[in-house]
């Protein structure tokens, strides 16, 4: 159903501007999450529902909120219950891009035959009667723009590839290309990827592969800078040397300024501890 | 007739019953939770219609409306004087002071949309009989159901401080008519010799004459009548900690979450301050104040896990298979991966979690070290599956095993059908939960470290996150639309603004543009939209029902005539409700002409074509020549 500003129910509802309440606002704070890697989206709301009659009605589950999400660019649309008074929804990947609309309602879940709180305008001759699905609050509606082209705002300059000529077990590092890449043979390729995706992974893989790359690299740029300066990693990853104060060329340590540089990576071996422990 | 009074059963062997009867203590670690568990299971179980509604409140009964009190304080006297441990001191001790207090805190479990404990009470087999005098027995209104009256019963006992729990049952009396009623008692002490120097055991029932229950609602004291069907259980003496609401609602929403997201049930606990129900199941999974009270327990994995399989349960990123097992049936498999998930799953039945394992079918489940991070819930597909889990289920409703099976052949199948479900449903896991990427992928986690911001350019979002793995920002509300003010041009006719360059005697006045327009000549103005005020609506009432007229009140902005037009909210585009008739006015070419005046309140009754209730909008315009004949 297309709700707008000026749609109006032949029932009471609570909605900006329309009074059909003596007081009280209903709106659903949203918060966005998108991760750029996954293309996973996630909605965390907070629903401000201050009209106390409807607020009853919520809290008892005799009436549902939710939001009408519309996405003209994937087709999708969709009735989506959420949970009070806040919570978290995912979408999946690809569900939703580019304009997103999304338009707070709260509907009845079961009839209300005479329903008179008290705080209905008169104009609508209380009691009441409505029927299960009848809308009764309509909140402001939001605009998201969803999608990878707007947010990113800085993309790696390492990746992690396969290569059959590195050996089984071994990682190898190739600076001469735009991004840093990382060489596996494949079950190592796998099994580093596996990692990534568990939440204690990083923190191993910081210690026994990216540290390790971040050393070569700082190796390779002391012993032959100019051969790197044109690929794309070479800006970012000096810059964040020269922010550091480090200078691959005279450095004494490169174990040490590696270290510096991903933010002394060891420390996290502690959080793996605490949490097999638990 | 003399009152329903308390009665201990003969000892006529002597046999000693300490304080410690196994079914209790059972509970003893855990009384809140498994007293809200094992109550839940079994209302589950005698649902009539759905959602089944369970209230949880503490009632501060007057001494002297407490069933048999003379009784149970005498019981408690003997006892006290014969027990020679520490523990049984302290308990009749304190129960003592429980029975002499002015008012005592009893727990009220009432549940509604259920059948009640159907009786006659006195009839071997029945519900109400099972549960008050059963041992050992499960009755159960089907073999798939997730409850029993076998040795859950006691939990309510463990949050007794008197070991007393009454019962009161409204039911189907199965012959027509009006439900019946039942109530009965029961206490747990420990073995004595009354005032009379008779021996008796432990177990004590109030009722009627014969250990039998009160049946007619006369006799059963007020504050137990129940109005609707459905059964309500007192815990006389209730254990009312500070946190027991919470620790029970912890309980409830760890293990019945499936059940309420799904609405076949429903929960109210101390008198409405948690109100549990699919609206609010998700915050109060995540609720401080509960996750303390469970932390405080010992058991905030156990809500954390919850909230994890809940996740699971609502997600749309979820994927579901199935397992089809011989000899057990169908399974169904839900799995949802995220990074910081736990790598666990667990199984449910009837909506209610049982246990994360197979240990003792060789699968505990522990470990899935190559696995992406990911939560499942595995559920009966089918009643067979349902049929064996339930018989493979411990009395704690909390492990599976097939110990529980008498006959060796059927115990052998359903280990071994077990055991292939456990191979089954970790292979599904790996398949599902491995990392399948091919040649290249980009490292975002180093992003922090490293950034290229000019590869895809600076971020533009000012409210968004500086996160490299997530991106998190607060999308804008959309404008609310400002009110249309009408032009006021000068001349017979006003003209709409124009943009244009040069002048005109006839321009409109006050729009964007410094042009007067060309389009003030002629007799036919133009329409101004004026803006409505407060747009309400009402249906009146029909003789024939059908939804043709709609009374209309509105606040114009702006005086003199003005045409009304109304539409029909669509699935995509408004359609045009022509006005066949109005109260006052003209109607003319399915919209209605009024005269108005800025800010005075406007009523009319306008009647459709055609019959439609739904949602309308109403605009206006100022009425030209062309609007009446």
């Amino acid at each position: 159903m297309r709700i707008n500003d000026a749609t109006r129910f032949p029932h009471p509802v609570l909605s900006l501007g329309g009074n059909d309440f003596i007081s009280g606002e209903f709106d659903v704070r949203l918060e966005v999450q998108e991760r750029p890697a996954s293309g996973a989206l996630a909605f965390r709301h907070q629903v401000v529902l201050t009209e106390p009659a409807i607020a009853e009605l919520v809290e008892n589950g005799r009436a549902a909120v939710g939001c009408f999400i519309r996405c003209n660019d994937t087709y999708h649309s969709e009735l989506r219950e959420l949970g009070w008074p806040g919570g978290t929804s995912d979408f999946p990947p690809g569900s939703l891009l580019n304009r997103v609309t999304v338009r707070p309602l709260i509907w009845l879940k079961e009839p209300l035959p005479t329903w008179d709180p008290g705080t209905i305008h008169p104009e609508f001759a209380p009691p009441v009667s409505m029927e299960r699905g009848s809308v009764i609050a309509i909140g402001p509606e939001y605009v998201l723009s969803v999608g990878m082209a707007k947010f990113t705002p800085m993309e790696s300059i390492f990746e992690l590839s396969t290569s059959d000529d590195v050996p089984e077990g071994q990682v190898r590092i190739d600076p001469d290309a735009e991004r840093i890449v990382i060489l596996v043979d494949r079950p190592l390729f796998e099994t580093i990827n596996t990692l990534r995706g568990q939440a204690l992974g990083p923190s191993v893989l910081m210690n026994g592969v990216y540290l390790p790359a971040v050393i070569e690299v700082l190796d390779a740029l002391r012993t032959d800078e100019g051969t790197y300066s044109s690929r794309r990693w070479f800006q970012p990853f000096t810059a964040k040397c020269d922010a550091k104060g480090i200078d691959p060329k005279n450095t004494r340590s490169l174990l040490e300024a590696a270290q510096t540089l991903l933010g002394s990576p060891a420390r996290q071996l502690a959080r793996v501890v605490e949490e097999g422990e638990q | 007739m003399s009152l329903p009074a308390l009665e201990f059963l003969h000892n006529e062997a002597g046999e000693k019953e300490g304080l410690g009867e196994a079914g209790i203590e059972t509970f003893r670690d855990t009384p809140y939770a498994s007293c809200a568990r094992e109550a839940g299971q079994n209302s589950r179980d005698a649902s009539e219609a759905l959602p089944v509604r369970m209230t949880f409140n503490v009632i501060r009964l007057p001494r002297e409306q407490f069933p048999a009190i003379e009784q149970l304080s005498a019981a408690l006297d003997a006892c006290r004087k014969e027990g020679d441990g520490e523990k049984e001191r302290d308990f009749f001790e304190n129960a003592t002071r429980i029975v002499n207090a002015e008012t005592i805190p009893v727990l009220e479990i009432a549940d509604y949309n259920t059948k009640g404990l159907s009786g006659p009470p006195g009839k071997e087999g029945t519900p109400f009989h099972s549960l008050l005098k059963g041992s050992g027995v499960s009755k159960k209104e089907s073999e798939t159901s997730g409850g029993s009256f076998g040795i859950g019963k006691n939990a309510s006992f463990a949050v007794s401080d008197l070991q007393m729990v009454l019962y009161s049952t409204r039911y189907a009396n199965g012959v027509g008519g009006d439900d019946a009623c039942a109530a009965q008692g029961k206490v747990k002490l420990m073995s004595h010799t009354d005032a009379d120097g008779e021996a008796r055991r432990m177990t004590g029932y109030w009722g009627e004459a014969g250990f039998q229950a009160i049946t007619d609602p006369q006799r059963i004291p007020t504050w137990m009548h129940r109005s609707k069907r459905g059964t309500s259980i007192y815990c006389m003496g209730f254990r009312d900690a500070q946190d027991w609401a919470e620790r029970m609602t912890s309980s409830l929403v760890t293990n019945f979450f499936a059940a309420v997201h799904g609405e076949e049930m429903e929960f109210e606990v101390d008198a409405g301050r948690f109100l549990i129900n699919r609206n609010t199941i998700e915050a109060l999974l995540a609720d401080g104040a509960i996750r303390e009270a469970t932390e405080s327990a010992g058991h905030v994995s156990e809500i954390e896990f919850a909230a994890q399989l809940y996740r699971c349960l609502v997600s749309p990123n979820s994927e579901t298979k199935g397992i089809d097992v011989p000899g057990l049936g169908k399974m169904s498999v839900r799995v949802l991966i995220d990074v910081g998930l736990p790598r666990r799953l667990a199984f449910i039945r009837n909506g209610m979690l049982i246990t994360d394992n197979l240990q003792h079918f060789g699968h505990r489940f522990a470990r899935f070290p190559g696995s992406l991070d990911f939560v499942a819930l595995v559920q009966p597909g089918d009643d067979e599956a349902r049929k064996l889990l339930k018989q493979l289920e411990n009395p704690a409703h909390s492990e599976l095993s097939a110990q529980r099976i008498p006959d060796p052949s059927k115990r052998s199948a359903a280990d071994k059908a077990m055991k292939t479900l456990g191979k089954k449903l970790r292979e599904l896991i790996r398949s599902t939960t491995r990392m399948q990427v091919e040649g290249t992928v980009i490292i975002d986690e180093l992003a922090q470290f490293f950034a290229d911001p000019g590869i895809t350019g600076p971020q533009t979002d000012e409210n968004a996150e500086r996160s490299p793995e997530t991106h998190t920002f607060t999308p804008p509300k959309v404008g609310t639309r400002k009110p249309v003010r009408p032009a006021r041009g000068h001349g017979d006719e006003g003209g709409r603004p124009g943009t244009g360059a040069g002048g005109g005697d006839r321009g409109g006045g006050t729009g964007v543009g410094a042009g007067g327009g060309s389009g003030g000549s002629g007799k036919h103005g133009r329409a101004t939209p004026v803006q409505l005020r407060e747009v309400r609506n009402v249906i009146p009432p029909s003789a024939e029902g059908s939804a043709r007229s709609r009374i209309i009140h509105f606040t114009p902005d702006s005086d003199g005539e003005i045409r009304v037009a109304i539409h029909a909210t669509g699935l995509n585009t408004a359609e045009a409700l022509p006005i066949g008739n109005a109260d006052f006015g003209t109607v003319f070419t399915g919209t209605v002409t009024l005269p108005v005046r800025a800010g005075v309140r406007q009523r009319v009754l306008v009647t459709f074509a055609e019959p439609y209730d739904g949602p309308i909008e109403v605009s206006a315009v100022t009425a030209g020549e062309d609007t009446a004949p």
